[in-house]
C-alpha cells in the first residue's frame, strides 16, 4: 500500500479554528431562534432551510467533493421517505430504527446504481443516475398495492410541534454539516479531491478512485435517506413528486450559487432559496426560469460561486494589508 | 396483421426521429466535445418554430420545414456564441451543468411565450391514410417521415464523408490539437457542427411533430431517449447512432404495444444500463476511449 504520509493533514491552522468559531455562533443563534421568532410559518420556512441544508451538503459530497454529476440524489430521499412510511404502516417501531432501514435501502439503491453508473464518464453517470430516477418513480407510481402510487402514503405520525420539528432538523443539519466536513478535512476528503482533480495523479498515489467514488455516492445516498424518513413524518404525507429530478435544478443552483465542494457558502445559499422564492415570485415557471438563468451565469462566469468570491475578497484584503505592512 | 404493422411503422417513426436527433448529438460530442442537455430541447424549440411558421403564419408545409430549421439554425448560432464556446475545454460540471441550466431555461421560456398547454402541428398528410392491401394503414406523414429522414441521413453521409467541411468535422472530432496545428479552425467547425445538428433537430420536429403534440416539456423525453441511443450505438458513432435508434425506436414501439405502457419509457433505460454493464463503449464505440475524462 503506497504511503499516504503527504496527505495527512497539516497541523490545526487558523482557518480551522475560524472555522469552528463560526460554527459554534452559527448553532447557537439557530438554537436559540425560535424563541424569538413568532409564527409558525416563519418557523416552517426556517425548517424546509434546513431540510435543504441538509440535502445540498449531502448532494454536495458527490458533486462537489468527488466530482460526479448525479440525478438521483431526490430519489434517494424518496426512497428513504418511503421507505420509512411503508415500515410504519406494517410495524412499529421508533424514527430511530426507521431512518437506519431507510439509510441502509438508500445505500443498497446506490450501490445497484453505482455499478453501471460509474463505467464511462462523467456523461453516463449522469445518464444512469437519470434513468434509474425515473425507473425508480415509475416503480413507485405503479406499485399502488405497496405505495400507494399517485394517492400518496398518508397519515404518517408527525415529529411534533413545529418548535420541535425545528430542533429535529436542526440537530440533523449540524450532525450532517459536522459529518461532511469532517470528511472533506480527512485523508479520505483529500482522496476525493485528487480523484477530482487529477485521476492519473490519483492512481499514481494509489488511490482506488472507483472505491472512492462509490463511496462517496453511497454516502451521500444514505444521508439522503436518512433525511428522507424524517422528512416523512414532517410532511406526513410521502408523494411520487417528492422524488422528481427536477428538484436537482434547485440543488445544482444552491451548490453553485454557493460554492460548489465548499460549505458555509451552501448553507447560506440554502437558505436563501429557501426563504426567498415564495416570498418574491409567484409563478413557478419564472422561478424555474431565473434558476436556468442563475445555474448558467454561476457555471460561465462564476464557478466558485459566493464561497470563491468571499475568499478572493478576504485574500486580496489580506495581500494588501501585507504590501502595506 | 395490422397490428404487427402498425407497429412496424410506429417502431420506423421512432427510428427515424431518434436517428435525426441521435446524429445531432454525435455531431455535438465529436466536434464540440460537450455533452448537450439540452438536445431534446433544440427539438421542443424547431417544433414550435415550425409551429410559428405553419400554423401561425400558414406557409406551406416545404416552406415551413425549410424556414423553422434554418430559424433554429440562427438560434442555435447565437447560443453557440454566447453560451456553448464558453462551456467548451473547462472543468467536468462545465458542459454537463452549462447545458442543463441551458435546458431548463428553454423550457420556460418556450412556457412563457406558448403556455404549457400542449398544441398540435396536424398537416392534412396526416389524415390522408393509404390502405396497403389488408396488412394495415400508413399515413402520408408517415412516408415524408421515412423519406424526409433517409434524405437527411445519405446528405449527412455525403457531407461527412466527401466534403471539406466534413472531413474537418471529422478530424477535430479524432484530434483537436493536431488540427488546430494543421491551419483547421476548430471553433468554427464546431459551430458548423452545433449548427447542423440543431437544424437536425428541427428537421425531425417538422417531419415528426405533426404526428404528436407539442409542448414545453417534451424536449426532457427525447434528449433522454437521444443519449439513451447515443450510450447504445457508441459515443463518436454515427452508424451506431442510426443502428441503435432503430434498436431502440423498435424496443420503444413494441413495449408499448404488448406491455403496461407505464413501463415503456423504462425499457429505454433499462437497455442503456444493461450496454453499460456488459459493453460500455457501446455497439460501434471506440475503445479507446476509456476513462472517467471521456466523453
Amino acid at each position: 500500500m503506497t504511503s499516504t504520509r503527504s496527505l495527512r493533514a497539516p497541523s490545526r491552522s487558523r482557518t480551522t479554528e475560524l472555522s469552528i468559531g463560526t460554527a459554534v455562533v452559527v448553532v447557537a443563534v439557530a438554537s436559540v431562534l425560535p424563541l424569538f421568532v413568532h409564527g409558525i410559518f416563519i418557523l416552517g420556512v426556517l425548517t424546509d432551510s434546513l431540510v435543504y441544508v441538509t440535502l445540498s451538503l449531502s448532494y454536495n459530497v458527490v458533486v462537489g467533493y468527488v466530482g460526479a454529476f448525479s440525478f438521483a440524489q431526490p430519489a434517494f430521499l424518496g426512497v428513504g421517505a418511503y421507505t420509512a412510511a411503508i415500515l410504519c404502516e406494517h410495524v412499529s417501531v421508533s424514527i430511530i430504527v426507521q431512518a437506519l432501514v431507510a439509510v441502509a435501502c438508500a445505500s443498497l439503491v446506490a450501490l445497484a446504481i453505482a455499478i453501471p453508473a460509474f463505467r464511462l464518464s462523467h456523461m453516463t453517470f449522469a445518464m444512469v443516475t437519470l434513468g434509474f430516477t425515473l425507473i425508480i418513480q415509475l416503480f413507485v407510481t405503479n406499485q399502488v398495492g405497496l405505495t400507494g402510487g399517485p394517492m400518496c402514503i398518508s397519515g404518517l405520525s408527525s415529529l411534533g410541534l413545529a418548535a420541535q420539528q425545528y430542533y429535529v432538523f436542526l440537530i440533523i443539519a449540524v450532525l450532517v454539516g459536522g459529518f461532511t466536513r469532517a470528511i472533506a478535512s480527512s485523508r479520505v476528503g483529500r482522496a476525493y479531491v485528487a480523484i477530482r482533480e487529477d485521476e492519473a495523479m490519483a492512481a499514481a498515489a494509489g488511490i482506488n478512485a472507483t472505491r472512492y467514488r462509490y463511496s462517496a455516492f453511497i454516502l451521500s445516498a444514505g444521508i439522503a435517506g436518512m433525511l428522507g424518513a424524517f422528512y416523512a413524518h414532517y410532511l406526513t404525507v410521502v408523494c411520487p413528486s417528492d422524488m422528481n429530478e427536477a428538484y436537482t435544478t434547485t440543488l445544482l443552483v444552491v451548490l453553485f450559487l454557493g460554492g460548489v465542494g465548499g460549505f458555509w457558502g451552501i448553507v447560506a445559499a440554502a437558505f436563501i432559496f429557501t426563504a426567498i422564492p415564495e416570498s418574491l415570485v409567484s409563478d413557478p415557471n419564472i422561478q424555474l426560469m431565473i434558476y436556468g438563468l442563475a445555474l448558467l451565469i454561476c457555471v460561465m462566469v462564476m464557478p466558485t460561486g459566493m464561497e470563491g468570491l468571499v475568499k478572493r475578497l478576504r485574500s486580496t484584503l489580506r495581500s494588501r494589508s501585507a504590501s502595506r505592512a | 396483421m395490422s397490428l404487427l404493422l402498425s407497429e412496424f411503422t410506429n417502431g420506423l417513426v421512432l427510428t427515424s426521429y431518434y436517428a435525426l436527433v441521435a446524429c445531432g448529438l454525435v455531431l455535438i460530442f465529436g466536434v464540440v466535445g460537450i455533452v448537450n442537455f439540452a438536445h431534446g430541447d433544440f427539438v421542443m424549440l424547431g417544433g414550435y418554430l415550425f409551429y410559428e411558421f405553419y400554423i401561425v403564419l400558414g406557409e406551406p408545409y416545404l416552406a415551413a420545414l425549410v424556414l423553422a430549421t434554418l430559424a433554429e439554425g440562427a438560434l442555435a448560432l447565437l447560443m453557440y456564441v454566447l453560451v456553448v464556446r464558453r462551456l467548451v475545454s473547462r472543468e467536468w460540471y462545465a458542459p454537463l451543468i452549462g447545458t442543463l441550466a441551458l435546458s431548463v431555461l428553454l423550457e420556460s421560456v418556450a412556457q412563457a411565450i406558448w403556455s404549457a398547454a400542449p398544441r398540435s402541428v396536424a398537416t392534412p398528410a396526416v389524415f390522408h391514410v393509404i390502405r396497403l392491401g389488408t396488412a394495415g394503414t400508413v399515413n402520408e406523414q408517415e412516408i415524408y417521415v421515412f423519406v424526409g429522414t433517409a434524405l437527411c441521413l445519405l446528405t449527412l453521409w455525403a457531407v461527412l464523408g466527401r466534403s471539406k467541411w466534413g472531413k474537418a468535422m471529422r478530424a477535430v472530432a479524432q484530434n483537436r490539437e493536431a488540427c488546430a496545428v494543421n491551419g483547421i479552425n476548430v471553433s468554427a467547425v464546431a459551430l458548423g457542427a452545433f449548427v447542423a445538428a440543431a437544424a437536425l433537430c428541427a428537421l425531425a420536429a417538422a417531419l415528426v411533430l405533426p404526428l404528436q403534440l407539442i409542448s414545453p416539456t417534451a424536449g426532457d423525453a427525447i434528449t433522454t431517449q437521444a443519449f439513451v441511443v447515443v450510450i447504445l450505438g457508441g459515443m463518436g458513432s454515427i452508424r451506431g447512432a442510426v443502428v441503435a435508434s432503430f434498436i431502440v425506436g423498435m424496443v420503444t414501439a413494441l413495449s408499448a404495444a404488448y406491455m403496461s405502457s407505464a413501463y415503456t419509457d423504462a425499457f429505454g433505460y433499462g437497455v442503456m444500463i444493461l450496454m453499460l454493464l456488459f459493453r460500455p463503449v457501446g455497439l460501434f464505440g471506440d475503445a479507446s476511449l476509456r476513462g472517467w475524462t471521456g466523453l
